[in-house]
């Protein structure tokens, strides 16, 4: 969805430009370590100082050159060829998360190591679900050889929904060949090129080192023009400073990294900025995704992406809690509604449980919910005469009811937030009904629409075809 | 005469330099270096891990602890070595081939040094063939690995296996973590424990050990 009215802003026009400045004073005095040949060549090249690699100093200039080059738009298109995503500033869209290695059984509720089977279910039943916008694969398919892993699990999703994909991919070879397989079901190369179905997702290792397979991974997409991202999952107190601001700066200056490398190769190359910060806890040195904090800085990465005019990466939907309970759904409805506050373009993770390590039908269901409600506050009050309605409340007249009036029939709908899984009857309805909690209530309407929902098929040919590719993949 | 409870004192606050000081005073003036341990440093840290355990301190607290520690006991080693006293086992420790997460790694590598070990660290992308290599050559007495990608964990059973292959898989202990492992899979591939974390991971240690 765009947003009518411009993201929240968490930090000031002031706070904004001082993380700008002390980043380009980072990238041109401090440096970042960079590990890919390619990378040091391009740098080097374009002026950089790489003798030492692991300080190789970017000057400001090819910085503000780079966002000058890059897309300030990237349209992302599902498998059939429609547009289903605007990405830019200010427009706003879910998706769940990927790489979980456990899932919860639909069936028993089994907490269970993830199988390819289960990404092609849960990404089947994601398809039919109206708020969830684009694809991650929600889970590892254990099953498959490690080696093809990443393909295997792009070979569940691409044959089982339309909507678009984001892949993550372990090097330059997984990401030609999931391109290939996006092209043999789009009709092409050609057709990739115009109208990406799928979004590759290489990220940094902060602090302020780019590995080379994440280099790679960013420019084979960008040779293929398939948008990808380069965003920072640092820690505070970790892999970041843990003042907010420190983690910021090294995540801007480590994604700006990123898009300098690519835009020198691939100018206008369809780049995605982004990231987070989430809490090391200093407790039990878990990567906790339900702080506060993980949540305001990727706000405040949005707000410098809508400096830079980039599209954004950002996150919500994710709990610490190991199932679906109150710690669920406080931390659901915290992060989709700030992310979707803030007007990044891509929030990703929707239904995590568990720090990222659980899916589950349940929880994905959950995060529609919220994020179907957080649309509902997201949308500006209609005050107008029409909407204020003098007339109406004249008719009604004092002590009136407004119930059987055909102002009411006519514009309750679209007034009024319609709740699909909550429960707002009488206690004794709910007590008639097995005294069902949320949790249970999701699991129901989760087989019912499962079991209702087939997946969109593609040709058989072309399906063959991916999967011959899968096989050959090594 | 040093109080030893002095040096306890500053392991708790995590300052390295005068730690380094007093145990050297305290040596100087002829304090029996298994005393200094005990009743200084080994007080100290013990203090380090009620506390931690009581929430009143935490990871960064103790890691800064933990390594005004190993500054104290790296002056009490010549001590050690010429009245002849006992040898500290070696552990080796490493994130395995194709993995380059090490923030939980380093938390371990620092624990066990504080807790007496000699800690060698092999850093990140380490393959089956180096941690074989390390084993065969010293005197090693356990095996930590690290990993956190599914696409890398199960390297770490492949490293077991090449201890087994190598015949020096009974000479070593194996330990395992990362925060997509499991208990289950640490038996699974053959490992001797896991640990949760890294402050656990120092504990299981010096009990495999013991």
């Amino acid at each position: 969805m765009k947003l009518e009215n411009s993201g929240y802003a968490i930090l000031s026009e002031e706070q904004v430009q001082l993380i700008h400045k002390q980043t380009l004073e980072l990238l041109e005095r401090l440096g970042v370590w960079i590990w890919s040949e390619e990378g040091l060549d391009l740098l080097g090249s374009a002026g950089c100082d790489v003798k030492d690699p692991k300080r190789v100093k970017i000057p400001n200039k090819l910085v503000m050159d780079a966002i000058e080059k890059a897309p300030k738009k990237i349209d992302v298109y599902d498998r059939d060829g429609r547009l289903a995503m605007t990405l830019e500033t200010d427009s706003v869209y879910f998706g769940t998360g990927s790489d979980c290695v456990n899932t919860i059984d639909l069936e028993t509720g089994e907490r269970r190591s993830c199988t390819k089977q289960d990404i092609a279910r849960l990404t089947r039943f994601c398809d039919a679900l109206p708020n969830i916008d684009f694809l991650m694969s929600f889970g590892v398919a254990g099953d498959s050889p490690e080696i093809s892993r990443f393909v295997h699990q792009y070979e569940a999703m691409l044959l089982n929904s339309s909507k678009p994909c984001l892949v993550p991919g372990s090097n330059r070879q997984d990401v030609r060949t999931v391109i290939d397989m996006a092209a043999a079901a789009v009709g092409g190369l050609d057709v990739v090129r115009e109208r990406p179905p799928l979004i590759i997702y290489p990220a940094p290792l902060p602090p302020l080192t780019h590995p080379e397979v994440e280099i790679d991974k960013c420019l084979a997409s960008a040779e293929y023009g398939v948008p990808f991202t380069y965003v920072e999952y640092s820690m505070l107190g970790a892999t970041a400073p843990v003042t907010m601001a420190g983690a910021l700066t090294q995540a801007n200056a480590d994604v700006l990294t990123g898009l300098v490398i690519t835009q020198l190769k691939y100018p206008g190359a369809k780049f995605i900025y982004g990231g987070a910060c989430p809490t090391l806890d200093m407790k039990y040195g878990t990567c906790v995704y339900g702080s506060p904090e993980v949540n305001m800085s990727a706000a405040a990465l949005t707000d410098m992406s809508r400096f830079y005019k980039l599209p954004c990466f950002s996150l919500g939907g994710i709990t610490d809690s190991k199932i679906l309970d109150a710690q669920a759904g406080l931390e659901y409805a915290f992060s989709i509604y700030i992310a979707a506050l803030s007007g990044a373009s891509l929030i990703h993770d929707c239904g995590f449980l568990d720090c990222g390590l659980v899916s589950s039908f349940e929880s994905v269901l959950m995060a529609d919910e919220v994020i179907s409600m957080a649309k509902h506050y997201l949308k500006p009050l209609e005050i107008n005469e029409k909407t204020i309605a003098l007339d109406v409340i004249d008719q009604v007249g004092p002590g009136g009811t407004y119930l059987t009036h055909p102002h009411t029939t006519t514009n309750f709908r679209q007034s009024l937030w319609h709740s699909r899984f909550l429960f707002r009857a009488q206690y004794s309805l709910w007590e008639e009904q097995g005294c069902k909690d949320m949790r249970t209530r999701l699991n129901e309407a989760a087989r019912k629409i499962f079991a209702e929902h087939p997946a969109p098929t593609l040709p058989e040919s072309v399906v063959k075809t991916i999967d011959n590719m899968v096989k050959k993949h090594s | 005469m040093v109080d030893l409870k002095q040096i306890a004192e500053k392991v708790i606050e995590g300052d390295s330099s005068n730690v380094a000081a007093l145990v050297k005073t305290a040596l100087a003036k002829g304090i029996n270096p298994q005393k200094i341990l005990d009743e200084g440093l080994g007080a100290g840290m013990a203090v380090v891990g009620q506390r931690f355990k009581a929430d009143e301190m935490f990871i960064p607290e103790v890691l800064t602890s933990a390594n005004a520690m190993v500054e104290g006991t790296g002056i009490l080693e010549p001590a050690f070595a010429s009245s002849g006293g006992k040898t500290l086992a070696t552990v080796v420790l490493g994130t395995v081939k194709g993995d380059i997460h090490d923030v939980g790694k380093n938390i371990v590598a620092i624990m066990l040094k504080a807790a007496g070990f000699k800690a060698l660290d092999l850093g990140v992308d380490v393959p089956a063939e180096k941690f074989v290599e390390v084993v065969k050559a010293g005197e090693v007495s356990l095996v930590g690995m690290s990993a956190l990608l599914t696409t890398t964990a199960p390297y770490m059973g492949t490293v077991i296996q090449a201890l087994k292959e190598a015949n020096v898989r009974d000479k070593v202990k194996v330990i395992v973590g990362g925060a997509i492992l499991t208990p289950a899979f640490a038996q699974q591939i053959g490992a001797d424990a896991y640990a949760p974390d890294g402050i656990a991971a120092a504990e299981k240690v010096k009990d495999l050990l013991a």
